[in-house]
């Protein structure tokens, strides 16, 4: 399969995965499970930024609006995410030449650069996502917390995710 | 001439980046469920058909446990009639006192069960007499607030939502404070800003205090947990409720008779 439609291809699938995960996996009111930071990453890294964005931003409102969300929310954290995971890339991975079609996968690179930079993506994420989801109206304590059982166990699962779908050629 | 396109590019990227975070945040600020549910109502009808369908299946399984729920609900109704009863023979109760609201009964299509703004659809709407700002509450727990209204059903935000704060007081003192969930759990709130003077204690009962229009004085929601001092003039009680919200199948969506009147006087007065 071509390299691009595989990826779209993807897309489709984790977009899919994000909905019914969301409308029907409930872990409580403090995790929230999304896959969104892994669809910006596997982003092609030679597209116009721009595009990026608007990508990850339809890509979050697609998912606001089908999984009983805020409106707005991942949208919003999505094209945060966009703007600047091209620019993490290269002081994480030290990596100036790749093809057009690169992805950042746990095959392709090595687990602790890949590690670093899916938790810093995470990171901004749910800073973003945390921060509007009513940071001020719940205590700093709670919003801690959840900012960092989500970080954690959305790593946990984008591993588990990485390594299966893309450790094999 | 390379330059120039990379400046040109910059500014387009930045310009795309504000324009989307700005869209965002509007979004995000113009509370996006209840805007959603405007704007997306057609969909929202073909979706209640579809939650009616499936919780009239689930409900088929949870007869026994509704049953026990309704029975223990009119053992205290009727252990309330015959206080009433009592207190009318006494000639205590006058005619001020009763009938202060009205009730409409309603039972929820669609609850979503664990997220940080929570809410409800009810199958009742402004054909019903349902207007947005009405309480939603039962015998012993604080359901939401009425957030808006079709012709068949009403969207409730939930009380499982960071936004809502409910007038509240320890019953044995009467200390008033401000009742709102506290993001974690769905059987925890928070009584805050009870006076640093009051002798609230664990286990001590939490009512709702009756000022406000939308919530009846009295119903019993939960008892206190834990009392944390905070700094300043006020402490902080954790409330362990009597109800998760998420379970609840029958309700009641109350407003108070003459409220905009009461509204109107709460009102500053215009200079």
């Amino acid at each position: 399969m071509p390299a691009r439609l595989r990826q779209i291809v993807l897309y489709a699938v984790m977009i899919l995965f994000q909905i019914v995960i969301g409308n029907s996996v409930y872990l409580g009111p403090v995790v929230y499970i999304c896959f969104i930071p892994l669809l910006v990453m596997y982003l092609p890294l030679d597209q116009k930024p721009y595009i990026s964005m608007l990508i990850a931003f339809g890509l979050g409102l697609a998912i606001d609006i089908f999984s009983d969300g805020v409106l707005g929310l991942n949208a919003g954290a999505a094209t945060l995410l966009a703007l600047l995971y091209k620019p993490l890339f290269y002081p994480v991975f030290q990596k100036n030449n790749y093809s057009k079609t690169y992805i950042p996968t746990v095959r392709e690179s090595d687990i602790w650069h890949h590690l670093l930079y899916l938790l810093i993506l995470f990171a901004i994420y749910f800073l973003f996502y945390i921060a509007f989801d009513g940071v001020a109206k719940t205590s700093l304590l709670v919003s801690l917390t959840r900012y960092l059982i989500c970080i954690a166990v959305n790593l946990a699962i984008a591993i588990a995710f990485d390594v299966t779908l893309f450790n094999k050629s | 001439m390379v330059s120039r396109s990379r400046s040109y590019n910059m500014l387009l990227t930045i310009g795309v980046f504000l324009a989307l975070e700005a869209i965002s945040i509007v979004m995000i600020v113009s509370n996006g469920l209840l805007q959603r549910y405007l704007v997306m109502g057609g969909i929202r009808s073909v979706q209640v058909y579809l939650w009616q369908q499936s919780e009239g299946l689930r409900d088929y399984f949870k007869l026994r446990t509704h049953n026990q729920a309704l029975q223990q609900e009119n053992a205290q109704l009727r252990a309330r009639l015959a206080q009433i009863e009592y207190l009318q023979e006494d000639a205590a109760v006058t005619a001020e006192t009763e009938g202060l609201y009205k009730w409409i009964p309603a039972s929820i299509i669609k609850n979503t069960p664990n997220k940080q703004h929570n809410y409800l659809i009810l199958n009742r709407g402004s054909n019903d007499g349902v207007e947005t700002e009405m309480g939603v509450v039962t015998h012993n727990a604080i359901v939401g607030v009425v957030g808006a209204v079709s012709e068949h059903y009403c969207y409730v935000i939930s009380f499982l939502n960071p936004t809502q704060r409910v007038s509240a007081m320890v019953s044995d003192n009467s200390d008033i404070g401000l009742l709102s969930w506290n993001g974690t759990s769905p059987r925890e709130a928070t009584l805050s800003h009870v006076p640093l003077s009051s002798a609230a204690a664990v286990g001590d009962t939490v009512r709702t205090s009756g000022f406000s229009t939308i919530y009846p004085p009295d119903i019993p929601v939960g008892i206190v947990s834990s009392v944390d001092a905070v700094s300043g003039m006020y402490k902080d009680l954790t409330v362990e409720m009597f109800h998760d919200v998420r379970n609840l199948k029958y309700v009641y969506i109350v407003q108070r008779h003459h409220h905009q009147e009461i509204e109107e006087l709460s009102k500053p007065p215009a200079k």
